[in-house]
């Protein structure tokens, strides 16, 4: 698989303080990333910075291989789609007026018919001559995914995509993202607070808070994984760890957490073997939100493993 | 740069302001040829000059209220994060809105002029030579074309306190500033008053300055002050956080 798109300790920094500190990340074609992190941990500011208008205090941003900042107002840029923050568009115009005026800004050729058909695609066609003003939360989202796909982008970033839409609409966009991965071999970083939805939708999750990559992981591994929480006095270092195939380790004391796609057998095993002396070990079943407040709960001192 | 000028040129569809701003700029029109034809007190030079000294106060206020109106929509509608996404760079999609606000400017002042000159002509035709008429044409539209100049200021205005309310009051300001420098020398220092005074010394050299000493240093100080603004567009354009 090759990168579409790389971070490479990029760093962030603004009168507020510190937003973004040395985010490495790389993106590879063809794959849907989900960014998830509480409210304030930087998702809109990291995809701002993909998106190539919020220059980096320092690190680089390369997409396609080539520095997105050394390149300002060039035709990089067209290769990316984006949803950040909500869907603006111009009040006074209609809809099929606003995806004109997006694909003149990028010089694409097109018909009517190419923006019918958008229009159609995101169930909007019927409303396609009524001003942005007189439409619904849900129908500005759904011109906001129409808009963002309608140059067939090799990127997408979209932050909060389905908000004010219903499950209907939800599962809409999520299969027409998918839709879109699969035609195109378009990569999508997608940034939403509906864990249910990134779960259904993404390929890779990357966790983020104070404005940090904290953890990355396989989406397919969360449901293969177990969490395992055990007392022990016994030293658990990382060579042990990797033992047990642990993503992840967050140690307080005696108390140990830590996830592994072993199974109980598995990981009694071992610990008979290395002779682990343990008071108690429990097992669950790992869901996507067990991880998510795992790893974001607050007031935690936790050391994370972190294997991708 | 046409193209970007066109999809400028696209936002103003159906946008109320820009018959709000074309109704406003034809008060002075109205007033004067209503109250001269209410009173029938017929002098074409009068009425030329009442009508374009009215005008030249309010059309500045007019070009600030809707240079800031225009930049302003886009952080109105959100779509300012869209706009610099484009694959321009940003002093030029800055640039092509400012061409677009004079180019619909222009317009508007340009029907005002016509319709003023026309009703000047028909009222006056037998004391107004075609000449006269196009040498106060000529009055008219330097005084608008120099006045559309300051765009860039308002736009400035507008991106760096991203508050309508502001440039409005700039605009408005504009008015009592002009009125009271407007007779003096140093009005050469605020650009309304010096392109007013710079222009109408084409229909009245009496009303225009005695040495070509102000002109050129009022000149120089109108260029200062756009380049300055043009400067700090550019600078404002290279942040990366406008957004």
């Amino acid at each position: 698989m090759s990168s579409l798109l790389t971070t490479e300790n990029v760093h962030v920094e603004m009168k507020k303080g510190q937003i973004l500190k040395d985010v490495n990340l790389s993106f590879e074609k063809g794959k849907i990333y989900g960014l998830l992190g509480p409210n304030g941990a930087g998702k809109t500011t990291l995809l701002k910075t993909l998106l190539g208008v919020f220059q980096p205090t320092s690190g680089t941003v390369h997409f396609q291989g080539e520095n997105l900042y050394n390149h300002p107002g060039n035709d990089l840029l067209k290769g990316i789609g984006s949803i950040i923050e909500f869907p603006g568009f111009y009040d006074n115009l209609t809809l099929s007026e606003n995806l004109v005026l997006h694909l003149r800004y990028l010089q694409q050729q097109f018909t009517a018919g190419r923006i019918d058909a958008l229009l159609q695609t995101v169930g909007l066609y019927n409303e396609k001559d009524k001003l942005f003003s007189d439409t619904s939360l849900g129908m500005k989202q759904r011109l906001g995914i129409a808009r963002s796909i309608s140059h067939q982008p090799m990127l997408l970033l979209l932050d909060e995509p389905t908000n004010g839409l219903d499950p209907h609409g939800i599962k809409e966009v999520r299969e027409m993202l998918i839709k879109e991965v699969i035609q195109n071999n378009t990569t999508i970083v997608i940034s939403s607070h509906l864990l249910n939805e990134i779960n259904l939708m993404a390929d890779e999750l990357i966790f983020i808070n104070h404005g940090e990559v904290i953890f990355e992981t396989i989406n397919m591994d969360v449901s293969d994984n177990f969490l395992y929480k055990l007392r022990t006095p016994f030293e658990m270092n990382r060579d042990f760890m990797s033992k047990l195939k642990a993503h992840m380790v967050l140690r307080e004391g005696d108390q140990v957490e830590f996830v592994s796609p072993l199974s109980l057998e598995e990981i009694e095993e071992i610990l008979i073997k290395e002779q682990v002396s343990i008071e108690r070990l429990d097992v669950f079943e790992l869901s996507l939100e067990d991880l998510y407040l795992k790893l974001l709960s607050e007031g935690e001192t936790n050391e994370y493993v972190s294997e991708k | 740069m046409s193209m970007l000028v066109k999809n400028e040129c696209m936002k103003l569809k159906r946008q109320k302001m820009v018959y709000v701003i074309l109704v406003i700029s034809f008060i002075p029109y109205l007033i004067n040829t209503g109250g001269m034809l209410a009173t029938g007190a017929m002098d074409p030079g009068n009425y030329y000059f009442f009508v374009f000294n009215q005008y030249a106060i309010l059309f500045p206020a007019l070009v600030f209220i809707f240079s800031g109106f225009f930049f302003y929509t886009e952080f109105q509608n959100g779509t300012t994060l869209n706009w610099i996404s484009y694959p321009f760079h940003n002093f030029c999609l800055m640039f092509s809105k400012m061409a677009a606000t004079f180019l619909l400017l222009l317009a508007t002042s340009l029907i005002n002029h016509l319709v003023h000159l026309f009703t000047l002509w028909m009222l006056f035709r037998t004391e107004t030579g075609v000449m006269d008429v196009l040498s106060r044409f000529f009055t008219s539209i330097l005084f608008t074309v120099l006045t559309l100049l300051v765009i860039p200021i308002a736009a400035l205005l507008a991106f760096a306190t991203r508050n309508i309310l502001s440039v409005v009051v700039a605009g408005l300001g504009s008015i009592f500033i002009t009125t009271v420098l407007l007779g003096a020398d140093f009005s050469i220092l605020f650009p309304f008053s010096f392109i007013y005074r710079a222009t109408i010394q084409f229909y009245d050299a009496a009303m225009g300055y005695e040495s070509a000493k102000l002109v050129f240093w009022g000149g120089f100080l109108l260029f200062t002050y756009i380049s300055f603004s043009l400067i700090g567009l550019y600078k404002y354009s290279r942040k990366s956080r406008m957004s």
